[in-house]
């Protein structure tokens, strides 16, 4: 009989435990996600301005070209130095001086041209694809880097 | 008899506890990992209000954005548009808009217009940000095109929220 009821004792201990492990996870459940949450939200929610900043530049006219139609220019002659220029210049008198842009080309897996790639951080890419004469689309991607720079002389070392 | 069966009791008891105890916590574990990646719990309300006010000035077909007859033209500016009384009345009455206020500066060219929403509150941007107890402030800047009576032109848009907590 008293075995039988330090059989029941231990498993109330045991219960004790099993409930103070719950009270554990949950607390620390609660205090591990507050941190990360917030800054995926705010993430969203800067990309969809950086997509505002890639349609207004590629729109942007250039010597009666747009910056698209120039992009489609430049693959056709696969030089991209007209365009890095361009883009550099619009880069540097419009777009807040407080973070690094680089607007990258891709086709397929290949990247074609890298403009202004130079800082580094954390990036936040807005992308839209163009449809190429030949064979498939061209990606077009602008990244704005999370890193401040304080001078048009951009270094990978910025974080 | 009795106490053997006792003490076989007591020993299944114990031994049977401890699987126990590791199930559940494997299952606990995996069920709050789940809960804790789908619930979105810590929300910037102040950023997020300023980001919504500010997205549907560009999205509103009532607000400055410039519409021909493909449809609108996001991140082009129609000059005509950009009035003080169109952009108070776009998304909602800028009576409703209580404590919170926009400065819209617009560099194109030349030109520089500065355009408030719910002035009263707008105005107080940047003077009243350095009291962060009472006042949220965001700026942001994008990179546009304004059209106007010359053309298409560069220019840029700078949106300054204030918001009092």
């Amino acid at each position: 009989m008293n075995k039988k009821a330090d059989a029941e004792g231990i498993g109330m201990i045991f219960s004790i435990i099993f409930l103070i492990i719950i009270l554990f996870l949950f607390y620390s459940f609660s205090f591990i996600d507050k941190g990360i949450v917030r800054e995926e939200t705010s993430e969203q929610i800067d990309l969809s301005n950086i997509n505002i900043n890639l349609l207004s530049l590629l729109r942007t006219e250039v010597n009666e070209f747009t910056i698209s139609e120039l992009i489609i220019d430049c693959y056709s002659k696969d030089d991209y130095s007209k365009l890095s220029t361009e883009v550099n210049n619009i880069f540097q008198d419009y777009f807040d001086k407080n973070y690094c842009w680089a607007l990258i080309i891709i086709e397929g897996d290949k990247v074609l041209a890298e403009i202004n790639n130079l800082c580094g951080g954390k990036p936040i890419e807005s992308i839209i694809n163009i449809p190429t004469p030949n064979t498939g689309d061209l990606t077009i991607k602008l990244i704005r880097y999370g890193a401040e720079k304080s001078n048009p002389t951009y270094s990978r070392d910025i974080s | 008899m009795n106490k053997k069966g006792d003490s076989y009791h007591l020993g299944k008891e114990v031994n049977l506890w401890f699987p126990r105890i590791i199930i559940m916590v494997i299952v606990i574990l995996i069920i709050f990992s789940f809960i804790g990646s789908h619930i979105k719990r810590n929300l910037d309300i102040d950023y997020l209000q300023s980001s919504i006010l500010t997205e549907g000035l560009f999205y509103s077909p009532d607000c400055f954005t410039h519409r021909d007859e493909n449809g609108m033209k996001i991140g082009v500016i129609d000059h005509a548009k950009f009035k003080e009384q169109t952009l108070n009345e776009c998304i909602i009455p800028s009576k409703k808009l209580t404590g919170i206020g926009l400065k819209l500066t617009l560099v194109y060219g030349a030109n520089k217009e500065i355009i408030y929403i719910n002035k009263d509150a707008g105005i107080k941007f940047p003077s009243f940000c350095s009291d962060e107890k009472s006042f949220a402030c965001f700026s942001k800047q994008f990179y546009v095109l304004v059209k106007d009576s010359s053309g298409i032109q560069k220019g840029v848009l700078k949106i300054d929220t204030i918001k009092s907590k």
